[in-house]
């Protein structure tokens, strides 16, 4: 836990920026996204999502955003790649995510069984169920880590492992 | 509709415009980059209406705020990189160890000096240890689903260093584009387990180097690499599935990648747009 003044200043400055800025932020992601196809509640969860990722860019990078002269405009510009950044990693994953649903419920074709065992060999069944329930049924990281009983935290970097673990196994089939 | 300029959001008329078409001035074409100043001039807009409106469900900051704390500053890893400005690390990776120097000169220079062991001591964790410097992984939208299709235009400005280049691998890692016009001076060392690829491209005022450096095997890659850079946070680019890492050194930028086996530094006088646009090129035209 940090004690410094120095962190303790930067924290206080920062929650009065993100105080300030967090509706207009979220306002401006939920336009995007809405732009972009999304709705209903999975469109609030996304919204959220990308703006705390920038939020969370914007903590790392505190020093920039505190001497900009214009941080909302520096927040809007990051928000604006996040956006674009979630809708990217969605994508990506819905498709992966799809294509491995569509093959299992295939049952007994040789593809089938072999994406399955393969799949298997990669994920377990927990895992696959939380990806599938991130990127195909519109869960939320909030509602989700109230469902498992964890910390966004937790969650968060649980779901970061996961998909650097997949990504760097997964054979794409072309 | 687009509005240019710096205005007053009352001179732009933007009070007249319902909430529907101020929507659609913050969407921003792909590839330009967003108009800041109009879009907090058209949030600020919509935000007043939509505190008047009753029904306009509330926002929970509060909410957010805790979630925040909880998702990133209880995460040591990524926040302590923006907090600690180390002096020395000692990373041990197996039986083997390696020494990362960081100092500051009186001129606040800091010098980042990778000493690497044998190849099984640190191999292409150099890469991952990159990464933990970034941020963030900014992608090109769009860029990664086109595929591959490298020009190489008849003044080729990279002609010596794509021949030697081309005797060793035929994996796409020489750009085709140059930021200023400049002489090239190519040079080539075998060693015992790499080809070491070296280019350099000198005009009058402005220099920069383009190196490749073929392995004999993936593992070999980042084992005799030296990158500088300042304390400043790495950028993370994704480029055809491919991690590029660019760096600052105070006045220079530097980007670094590999494609299997091949590791490739760009480094000199060059803008990080500079460095963006010849790695594009790499892969498309």
């Amino acid at each position: 836990m940090k004690t410094n003044d120095h962190y303790n200043r930067d924290t206080e400055r920062f929650e009065q920026l993100y105080r300030e800025h967090f509706p207009a932020l979220l306002r401006f992601a939920m336009a995007r996204l809405r732009a972009r196809g999304s709705t209903g509640t999975h469109l609030q969860g996304q919204a959220e999502e990308a703006v705390q990722e920038t939020f969370s860019f914007a903590w790392v990078n505190r020093g920039t955003l505190f001497a900009s002269p214009a941080p909302l405009g520096w927040l809007i510009n990051v928000c604006h790649y996040k956006v674009l950044e979630l809708l990217r990693e969605e994508h990506m994953w819905s498709k992966r995510l799809l294509r491995v649903s569509e093959r299992i419920t295939e049952g007994g074709s040789d593809g089938g069984l072999r994406l399955r065992a393969e799949m298997r060999s990669i994920l377990s069944e927990e895992e696959y169920t939380l990806l599938k329930k991130l990127y195909l049924d519109g869960y939320t990281y909030r509602e989700l880590s109230q469902e498992m009983g964890l910390k966004q935290s937790a969650l968060a970097m649980r779901i970061k492992r996961l998909k650097e673990r997949v990504s760097r196994e997964w054979k794409e089939e072309k | 509709m687009r509005v240019n300029g710096h205005k007053h959001n009352s001179d732009l008329m933007l009070d007249r415009l319902s909430t529907q078409e101020l929507e659609r001035l913050l969407y921003t074409p792909e590839g330009e980059e967003p108009d800041t100043e109009l879009i907090s001039d058209v949030l600020e807009v919509i935000m007043a209406r939509e505190a008047e409106e009753t029904d306009a469900p509330a926002v929970d900051v509060d909410a957010a705020w805790e979630d925040f704390k909880e998702r990133c500053m209880e995460q040591d890893e990524a926040c302590a990189l923006a907090d600690e400005e180390p002096q020395n690390k000692k990373l041990k990776t197996g039986n083997h160890s390696v020494l990362v120097l960081l100092r500051r000169f009186a001129a606040a220079v800091a010098v980042l000096i990778l000493m690497c062991g044998t190849a099984s001591a640190f191999g292409l964790d150099i890469f991952h240890w990159l990464a933990s410097w970034t941020a963030e992984t900014f992608r090109f939208s769009g860029l990664d689903d086109l595929p591959i299709s490298q020009d190489i235009p008849e003044e080729d400005p990279y002609q010596d260093l794509r021949a030697a280049v081309a005797e060793e691998t035929d994996l796409p890692v020489v750009p085709t584009r140059a930021p200023f016009e400049a002489a090239e001076e190519v040079t080539v060392t075998q060693r015992l387990d790499s080809v070491f690829i070296h280019g350099e491209y000198k005009s009058e005022d402005k220099e920069y180097t383009i190196s490749v450096i073929v392995y004999d095997s993936i593992d070999l890659i980042g084992t005799d690499s030296i990158f500088l850079k300042d304390d400043s946070i790495i950028d993370r680019h994704e480029i055809n599935h491919i991690e590029h890492y660019v760096m600052k050194n105070y006045d220079h930028f530097s980007c670094v990648w590999h494609n299997e086996n091949v590791q490739v530094q760009i480094q000199g006088s060059l803008t990080p747009e500079d460095l963006e646009s010849m790695i594009a090129s790499v892969y498309w035209e």
